[in-house]
């Protein structure tokens, strides 16, 4: 320690007993500012030694709950803050540590309320256990650092009530997990009165809690603070009568609670409308745009997306909010949402952003009347593209001196524009849906938003009460320019730019008039549009970043060789077509340069052949097309697709997997296993000959066929001699009874084979193996087609798929041995295994495909679980269905209980359980029958 | 005894000259190979226009036109013929691939993947050099009138394994692509045969393209021409737009409800 350090004195002592403690409370003391007084200092001394004294860590939670005090300038709290510690250090060092924690923020906290409430809360679940304070005091913590005071308060109420009552030992414990869980996953701006509702409940019975809260699970946190207010109300009523319906009732598990419930709800949240959504999505735009809630929209705060709804789109997403709930009804609503997606959509079918400043350019040179909208701006400077991402939009706003105004104007007039062209080509849409942003847009104040009403919203402008003549006047005005420019058929989006450069100055004027009067000036955004509909370029340009950079590279490369083309226009080829260029496209946007830019720079040379490839070649780091790595294995390998229910959409080109061929183990392990079971091997021979068809049917008394049936003639002529009418039938076909089927049995190898079966020595995989034994003997004596197969791996780009039988390979030694060589591996990514499958059967032609998928339980990988995993091999299963593959799955060694999940995986009637796994190789050849029969 | 194949040759042929917009090569192709006698295959969805397409050629050719619809339980009796007892007599009754073959008619199999492949074996000695046909019951090998001409119509989305073309029958036809016209042309084309005016024809292609995409999603097949061409009759008669839509192309394509709701909304954007 240095000599002429202030509190190297102080620190002394401490130093002696924890150097490295000392160290770190020394350097934030000599950071301090201003300098913390020497009581201060010594105060924190002694009590970190009397905590060190009794527990190490005791001891350093003290020291820097203090130097927090002090950062926080509280010092007018330490003495309350030593006395509370050594309160409770002396009833153990657990809680004088946790208390020692979570005492800061509290104190730091202004309100006084919430440290009396804490202490209650803390003696209270003292006299439960230590055991529980450690997550609710976590929880309390975080929720007050986060600002949320009122939360916090209520929390703490809550844990009051909660161990105030009888509880045992499970419930204690169970609770002081789950009340701090369910504080965390309560939305931020909902939180506190979610809270207060669940405290209602708590008071009323703290068992009812759990169910309460499965309850917000399910979609009581849609509810307004009325209805789940009025909901609560309702379940508390019916618990005075009986505590088991309110339970069901809280849980949305009986008739009336979710009938109730339903009523409520007004909200509606995205999660439930996107796979409609995305269905027309598809439809209406061919291109893999995806639906994703704005609360992923990068940037935005906590607090913004509570607060704000908003929906914009980038190139490759539209982002709608996660729920709406401005109507008083569900259906509007969900009506609200089809109309903000139609809308967006219109950003991406109508080129939004395709805006090209150069285009623009030359557009604007072009026009005869150009007036100009400022004087020393009319420079379209040429920037360097290559140094910062920005999209042109972004540029072309920057070149006026309130850019935010700009880019308000252009919002008015691109939704204008859109508006047009919506009405020419789905003039049933703009009927739906246009009243429902009109009847926002009505109750528009100000200049801008009124604009916005009339152009975008073609509502008449009429006379308004809040607007000067003026300002009517020009609204006016711009609204004929407006309707006379859109007459025309082509309206690309630089239309909406020239209405901007035309109107800026006049606008500029007007608003120039209100700024006098002192509102704000001018950012991004300043007027409200209809349910927050913003023009996001930003988001469009980070989303394109690398099909723009590719862009601007080919444009110079086009320049070099006499041609030009628009940025925009190349970015949008390469995002069409996956980043590949193609020759005839291209073709299709370029022109020779007409003038002279440069001096010495000769005409344009025609175009080579190959150019496209050229030029590709003269771009740096340029990849291919999308292939994956192999590992460096030189194993074939295949991508698949796989579903993630999230968006409700395929991600094309995930998952990788590799075909393995096993080398067999020389063992007599098939041998042996026929041995053991040579009763049941007999037996499966015998039922499985009879299983074989028979060849010919004679079917006789047809009413056609190949040849007549001389017993029906003989009737004919009886008949007739008889005077009866006789019968048609008179023909014999023969019909060859074929069956025909191909089966192919995929065995889940993950590691979890590895274990013991119940009740036995063996692994469960080496029962399966002994399993799939006789079932080949099975299917040799019976003739059908089939094939066995391995499969797991881990992560998406290492799904394994072991080859142990092909369709065409006959039963043979080598068969035999890969089939004895299966050993366990790592995961299951069943979906990924499932589809390569069913490629197997193209090679097959038979009649009846069937796959049999044999596991020990739910398919689990990296990024690969529950209900992401249980979704994909759903989905994965259906798409075989649909190419006439059934499945049918087999799980062994699992908890019968378990079942709903299987069902819910593979659909009730496709599944069989075995839980002794023992038992499967008596059952899997019996299964197998009666599936094919 | 037989029935004489002269009575045959008036019903059989096209009248009136039916209405064909042509998309691309294929009045030329066929015209050639009829003029090799090369036997053709009409590849296309549903709907397209393949019938259409076959009548229209035998009026400009002014060849008599035998139309038979293969089915599951079609059999090789069905096509060529048998003996029928009428009168205490067994009398021998051309099939229509008969018939055809004895007038020198366009004989058209529609669907030929549906027939059993036992009995689409029996068109093979038709459709290579040898043009004839046997007929076993009768003991009779029938050569192909010269102005003879087999035509089938296949739908190669049909997707099944156990329904689909050998080579063997396959590398017998000269094949002739057909799919929905381009947009301009099925425009056309809708608003001539639905008599309507062409901006609704346009709309219900622009609705049909949109339907087309969904494809992949579940519907097998996407809305044909030919269902467009109903939507308009019924507008013409007065049923409104989103009604007619609704019954004329959303209910007969699918079942799911989920597609049929986004197949309305896609219908209610367009009227």
């Amino acid at each position: 320690m240095r000599p002429d350090n202030p509190y190297a004195e102080m620190l002394e002592t401490l130093d002696s007993l924890d150097p490295s403690l000392a160290e770190s409370v020394r350097e934030v003391l000599e950071r301090a500012d201003p300098p913390i007084a020497a009581e201060a200092v010594d105060l924190l001394v002694n009590e970190t030694l009397w905590g060190i004294v009794r527990e190490e860590s005791f001891g350093r939670a003290i020291a820097a709950g203090y130097l927090k005090l002090f950062a926080a300038l509280k010092s007018d709290k330490l003495t309350r803050y030593r006395d509370l510690i050594r309160a409770g250090g002396d009833r153990g060092t657990t809680v004088g540590r946790l208390l020692a924690i979570h005492l800061i923020p509290v104190l730091i906290d202004d309100g006084s309320s919430i440290l009396d409430y804490f202490l209650a809360a803390v003696k209270t679940m003292e006299l439960k256990g230590t055991y529980t304070l450690l997550h609710p005091l976590e929880a309390s913590s975080e929720l007050i650092e986060s600002g949320d005071r009122k939360s916090a308060t209520v929390f703490l109420k809550l844990l009051i009530t909660a161990f105030g009552v009888d509880l045992n030992y499970n419930q204690c414990q169970h609770l002081s997990r789950r009340l701090p869980q369910a504080a965390r996953d309560f939305a931020p701006h909902k939180r506190y009165w979610q809270l207060e509702q669940l405290l209602r409940v708590v008071q009323a019975d703290v068992h009812l809690s759990e169910y309460f809260l499965n309850g917000m699970d399910k979609g009581l946190q849609l509810l307004s603070p009325a209805a789940l207010g009025d909901f609560v109300s309702k379940a508390l009523e019916i618990c005075r009568s009986s505590t088991p319906s309110a339970r069901r009732f809280l849980c949305l598990d009986s008739q009336q609670g979710f009938e109730t419930f339903t009523d409520m709800q007004v909200a509606v949240s995205l999660r439930e409308m996107q796979p409609r959504l995305n269905r027309y999505l598809r439809a209406r735009t061919g291109r893999p745009i995806s639906i994703r809630p704005s609360s992923t929209i990068a940037g935005l705060s906590a607090q913004q997306i509570g607060d704000v709804m908003e929906s914009c789109s980038d190139g490759a997403s539209v982002y709608l909010p996660d729920e709406i709930a401005v109507f008083d009804h569900r259906s509007k609503n969900a009506d609200l949402y089809r109309c903000l997606l139609r809308f967006e959509i219109g950003c991406h079918e109508f080129g939004t952003f395709d805006f090209d400043l150069d285009r623009l350019q030359d557009r604007w040179r072009r026009c005869p009347t150009a007036q100009p909208a400022f004087d020393s701006h009319t420079r379209f400077v040429s920037l360097d593209h290559t140094s910062e991402v920005q999209s042109d939009l972004d540029r072309f706003f920057k070149l006026f001196p309130l850019p935010g105004l700009a880019a308000d104007l252009f919002t008015i007039f691109e939704h204008g524009r859109i508006r047009c062209q919506l009405n020419r080509r789905y003039p049933g849409l703009i009927r739906s849906y246009l009243p429902i942003l009109q009847q926002e847009g009505r109750q528009a104040v100000g200049l801008l938003e009124v604009l916005y009403a009339v152009v975008a919203l073609d509502l008449p402008s009429g006379p308004n009460v809040d607007l000067g003549d003026d300002h009517q006047r020009l609204i006016e005005r711009i609204a004929a320019e407006f309707e006379e420019r859109t007459e025309v058929l082509a309206l690309p989006v630089e239309t909406s730019a020239e209405m901007v450069l035309r109107t800026y100055r006049d606008v500029a004027a007007e608003c120039g008039k209100i700024a006098a009067t002192g509102t704000p000036h001018y950012g991004n955004g300043r007027f409200k549009v209809p349910f927050n509909r913003r023009l996001r370029p930003d988001l469009a340009i980070a989303a394109s970043v690398v099909a723009d950079r590719r862009a601007g590279l080919i444009q110079k490369a086009l320049e070099n060789r006499g041609y030009r083309a628009y940025r925009a226009d190349i970015r949008k080829q390469l995002e069409m077509n996956k980043g590949v260029l193609d020759t005839e496209e291209l073709l299709k946007i370029i022109e020779p340069v007409a003038e002279k830019s440069k001096p010495g720079h000769t005409n344009h040379q025609p175009l080579e052949e190959n150019f496209t490839e050229l030029i590709v070649g003269e771009l740096p780091g340029v990849s291919g097309s999308v292939t994956g790595e192999d590992g460096g294995l030189s194993c074939p390998t295949t991508w698949y697709r796989e579903w993630d229910f999230n968006l409700s959409d395929y991600l094309n080109n995930h998952t990788c997997v590799r075909d393995r061929r096993v080398s067999g183990q020389e063992n007599q392990f098939y041998r042996r296993t026929l041995d053991r079971h040579r009763g049941l091997v007999n037996r499966i021979r015998y039922s499985f000959e009879l299983l074989k068809p028979e060849g010919l049917k004679l079917c006789r008394r047809w009413i056609e066929g190949d040849e007549f049936d001389y017993r029906a003639l003989l009737d004919y002529v009886l008949d007739k001699r008889a005077g009866r009418t006789p019968s048609e039938r008179l023909y014999l076909k023969r019909l060859k009874e074929i069956r025909d089927v191909a089966v192919l049995l995929l065995v889940d190898l993950s590691r979890s084979t590895a274990n013991t079966a119940t009740g036995s020595t063996e692994r469960v995989l080496d029962v399966e193996k002994e399993a799939i034994v006789l079932l080949s003997e099975a299917l040799e004596v019976v003739g059908d087609t089939y094939a066995v197969a391995g499969f797991s791996g881990t992560g998406r780009l290492g799904v394994d798929y072991y080859h142990i039988k092909d369709f065409t390979e006959p039963m043979n030694a080598s068969v035999r041995q890969r089939i004895n060589a299966m050993t366990p591996q790592r995961n299951t990514r069943m979906g990924a295994a499932i589809r390569h499958a069913a490629s197997q059967f193209d090679s097959v032609p038979s009649r009846v495909r069937l796959l049999i998928v044999l596991g020990d339980g739910y398919p689990n990988d990296l990024d690969y679980k529950k209900d992401y995993a249980t979704e994909d091999t759903r989905r994965a299963i259906s798409e075989l269905r649909s190419r006439h593959i059934h499945v049918h799955a087999i799980t062994v060694n699992i908890n019968p209980e378990d079942n709903g999940r299987l069902d819910t995986l593979y659909g009730e009637i496709h599944h069989n359980v075995i839980a002794n796994v023992l038992e499967l190789p008596e059952k899997l050849w019996r299964i197998y029958g009666a599936i094919t029969r | 005894m037989t029935i004489k194949p002269q009575a045959d040759i008036d019903y059989t042929h096209v009248k009136e000259k039916p209405y064909y917009l042509s998309a691309d090569t294929e009045e030329e192709l066929f015209r050639a190979a009829f003029d090799a006698r090369l036997p053709v295959m009409l590849k296309g969805p549903t709907g397209c226009g393949k019938t259409r397409f076959v009548e229209y050629m035998a009026y400009c050719l002014k060849r008599p036109l035998i139309t038979v619809a293969c089915h599951e339980d079609l059999f090789a009796s069905d096509l060529i013929g048998r003996y029928l007892l009428k009168n205490d007599e067994t009398v021998w009754m051309d099939g229509p691939l008969s018939r055809a073959v004895r007038i020198g008619a366009i004989c058209y199999l529609d669907e030929i993947v549906e027939a059993r492949k036992d009995t689409t074996v029996v068109i093979h000695p038709l459709s290579d050099n040898r043009r004839i046909l046997t007929i076993d019951k009768r003991g009779e090998i029938l050569t192909a009138h010269p102005d003879f001409l087999l035509v089938i119509s296949y739908n190669p989305g049909y997707q099944s394994v156990l329904k689909d073309l050998k080579q063997s029958t396959r590398q017998r036809f000269v094949a002739i692509d057909f799919d929905y016209p381009q947009e301009q042309k099925e425009a056309e084309i809708v608003a001539r045969e639905g008599r309507v005016t062409p901006e609704t024809a346009q709309q219900l292609v622009a609705l049909a393209c949109k339907i087309r995409r969904i494809r992949e999603q579940g519907l097998t097949e996407g809305a044909s021409t030919r269902l467009l061409i109903y939507a308009a009759q019924l507008i013409n008669r007065g049923v409104p737009e989103r009604e007619s839509c609704k019954a004329a192309i959303c209910r007969p394509l699918t079942d799911d409800q989920r597609l049929q709701e986004t197949i309305v909304e896609l219908i209610d954007d367009h009227f």
